[in-house]
């Protein structure tokens, strides 16, 4: 009877204790906890999605997702537009010759402390002159939580 | 022929969960994105939490299914998982909610299972996946018997 209660409770209690030290689930607790560790200089505003929403919406602002197409395809915020992080200083200026760099660009990824929406942002400003570029608080997964 | 029919299926069903496992450990936050689109009332840690050990969950019993070892428990979290996914899947395709399932994605095998990713989709394939870890129990709990009988 011990030996059937150790066995049941063995794959949830290891698969939690793995998960607590699962490289990748440090990615979520940055979410909250860890100071943001980016590698490009922010100074970028930051912007909630209440404050974003309207003018998203009447399309004065230009909703921008940073994450990878795939990801993009999968799931991203209604009335955003994919510009991956990575993509070519080519479609960097045709993107801004597309939307027009005149416009506030708010841009996210997938949380509010990952790397590729100030990467994007710093790349905007610096390559193709972007004047007013500012960052989606909480970034998608935020937005999510947002969500009822 | 049961044994290696019981094999067969311990393949399949375990090599399946492990697959489901794998896809999701490097990606916690897609996860949890999936998690959040089913639109169910949880508190943020609680689904923080489901998402970091879920995919750890789904490689152990796929893994113990696979080897064989402590099958009735293994199947027992396969069938209590299995559950679960058919509930969220099934609340999903009836609330029409615009998701995929955050499940393996069979479209790249062939293009036309992708309806199984779908939320109905899915939740069928969950329903099937139980009926054979229900057969798979059952040739599990013969086995033995048979052997003691030889």
């Amino acid at each position: 009877m011990t030996k059937l209660v150790a066995q049941i409770l063995f794959f949830p209690l290891a698969a939690l204790a793995l998960g607590a030290v699962n490289p990748w689930s440090q990615d979520m607790k940055s979410n909250t906890a860890k100071p943001p560790a980016t590698h490009f200089p922010d100074e970028f505003e930051r912007v909630t999605w209440e404050e974003a929403e309207p003018r998203v919406e009447s399309g004065e602002w230009l909703l921008v997702d940073a994450r990878d197409e795939e990801q993009f395809t999968a799931q991203h915020i209604p009335g955003a537009v994919s510009l991956p992080s990575y993509a070519f200083p080519e479609l960097l200026a045709f993107f801004a010759e597309e939307h027009g760099r005149n416009k506030v660009a708010v841009i996210y990824c997938g949380t509010e402390e990952c790397d590729l929406s100030v990467e994007l942002a710093t790349r905007l400003r610096g390559e193709v002159g972007w004047n007013d570029v500012r960052i989606l608080e909480g970034g998608f997964l935020g937005w999510r939580r947002r969500q009822p | 022929m049961k044994r290696m029919t019981a094999v067969f299926l311990r393949l399949v069903l375990g090599g399946l969960f492990l697959a489901a496992g794998l896809s999701k450990l490097g990606a916690p936050l897609q996860t949890l994105a999936s998690i959040y689109a089913y639109q169910i009332v949880l508190p943020d840690w609680l689904a923080s939490t489901i998402a970091a050990a879920l995919p750890w969950m789904e490689i152990l019993v796929g893994l113990a299914v696979l080897a064989g070892l402590w099958l009735p428990v293994a199947l027992g979290w396969t069938a209590f998982m299995l559950v679960a996914f058919t509930a969220l899947t099934a609340q999903a395709w009836w609330r029409e909610l615009p998701i995929d399932c955050g499940c393996v994605d069979l479209s790249e095998l062939h293009p036309a299972l992708a309806v199984l990713s779908t939320p109905g989709g899915a939740a069928l394939r969950n329903l099937a996946l139980l009926g054979l870890t229900a057969a798979l129990a059952a040739l599990a709990r013969r086995q033995p018997a048979e052997k003691s009988a030889g």
